[in-house]
């Protein structure tokens, strides 16, 4: 299909591409790898009147280096995640979920700004996000600001970003003494993840001191898997205990039925895969 | 006969096979198609197959004077109801004696589950 009218700007610095936001209200949309935004705009469920190009915003590309944390350019796309020395050394668990995004057609396109932006909870980075506790830079007409991933994601396809607001970067904790894993369930190579898990586990000898979980699909937004992470603290650092702290990953969430799967399905992947997940980032799996 | 062409139609037709895992046009209750998309109507790629290793029976055709017939979708005739016979094979020590295509791996899990008396 034919997508709707729209106008489009395809401004030169950052500065510039608020203001074209700022100018073209409520209606004007930021593009940036196009990946999950054309989609909607070929099966006309996105009406933009405007589209605002961020990719000549060369300041938005790369990953650097700030101390204990990584800042993540939002133009930075998923194949350059896969292969970035610095998300290598300091915070794998990005790379191997990004390594798993649909093709590589998408992957050398789409960007982790766009897929946060989105706010899909099917999408793999969101999940990784909220596991690692990151932190988005926003930029809108009044100036910067910083929204905790757990914040960030509101509802389905929403989220915390103003009408305006531009994801510029996000900041991630360098992963010191952390193992990790991504579980991902799909029909296909290529398909959306039915549930995905990002695990992340902190061993102190035998046995686990601390987990993060971030589950994919789960619910209208990524979630944290609280009470697993809970079970999981103190928990012997062996497939059984883990698989028993697992039990608990769909505990508080409310997954979707689809096409795809039931809820209760649903729930069921959950606690397998979180059981996986939970495993492989302790370094037994 | 042109046998490298013959080759090459082979593996994607039985790829087709493993279309008996997901391949299906669903509809909702009040009819409308919901798989309108490729991203919903689910098509297997490289990724998603073993590799194949290909063999020829060769019995021309008695019904033509060159002897030939076509062979674009042999592979998928015989190869997807192979697919389903062996999830059936591998779910008969659980009791299970049939499954409805596609044997999506939710309809799996709930033929297992339906087994061991609907237990989680």
């Amino acid at each position: 299909m034919i997508p709707a009218q729209f106008d489009y700007q395809r401004p030169g610095s950052l500065g510039e591409a608020v203001q074209a936001l700022a100018d073209g209200g409520e209606d004007a949309k930021v593009i940036a790898g196009g990946q999950s935004l054309m989609p909607l705009l070929r099966l006309r469920l996105a009406y933009p009147s405007l589209l605002v190009d961020i990719g000549d915003l060369g300041e938005l590309r790369g990953v650097r280096d700030d101390g204990d944390a990584l800042v993540i350019g939002a133009m930075t796309t998923h194949y350059s995640l896969i292969s970035d020395p610095l998300i290598r050394d300091h915070c794998g668990l990005i790379a191997e979920a990004a390594s798993t995004v649909a093709d590589p057609a998408v992957r050398h396109r789409g960007t982790i700004g766009g897929s946060l932006a989105h706010g899909d909870p099917a999408g793999d980075l969101p999940a990784v996000m909220a596991a690692l506790d990151a932190t988005m830079l926003a930029t809108g007409p009044g100036g910067e600001r910083e929204i905790a991933a757990a914040d960030f994601f509101v509802d389905y396809l929403t989220t915390a970003l103003a009408p305006g607001e531009i994801l510029t970067a996000i900041r991630v904790p360098k992963l010191g003494g952390w193992g990790y894993r991504y579980e991902k369930f799909q029909p296909t190579a290529q398909a959306w993840a039915i549930v995905g898990v990002a695990a992340l586990v902190r061993r102190d000898n035998g046995h686990v001191a601390q987990a993060r979980i971030g589950l994919t699909n789960m619910g209208t937004v990524p979630v944290r898997a609280h009470a697993a992470e809970a079970a999981a603290a103190g928990a012997a650092a062996s497939r059984e205990a883990l698989a028993a702290a697992a039990e608990h990953a769909d505990e508080g969430s409310a997954p979707p039925s689809d096409l795809r799967a039931a809820a209760d399905y649903r729930r069921h992947l959950a606690r397998v895969l979180t059981g996986r997940a939970l495993a492989g980032a302790a370094g037994i799996g | 006969m042109i046998p490298a062409q013959f080759d090459y139609v082979r593996p994607s037709s039985l790829a087709e096979a493993v279309q008996a895992l997901y391949e299906e046009a669903a509809y909702d209750a009040d009819g409308n198609l919901l798989t309108t998309t490729l991203a919903d109507y689910l098509v297997p790629s490289a990724a998603d197959l073993p590799t194949f290793v290909l063999d020829r029976t060769q019995t021309p055709a008695t019904t033509n004077p060159l002897g030939v017939k076509g062979v674009g979708e042999a592979g998928t005739i015989a190869s997807t109801p192979a697919v389903v016979d062996a999830v059936i094979d591998a779910l008969r020590p659980l009791g299970v004696t049939d499954i409805e295509m596609p044997c999506t791996s939710q309809r799996v899990w709930r033929a297992i589950n339906e087994a061991k008396g609907g237990a989680r």
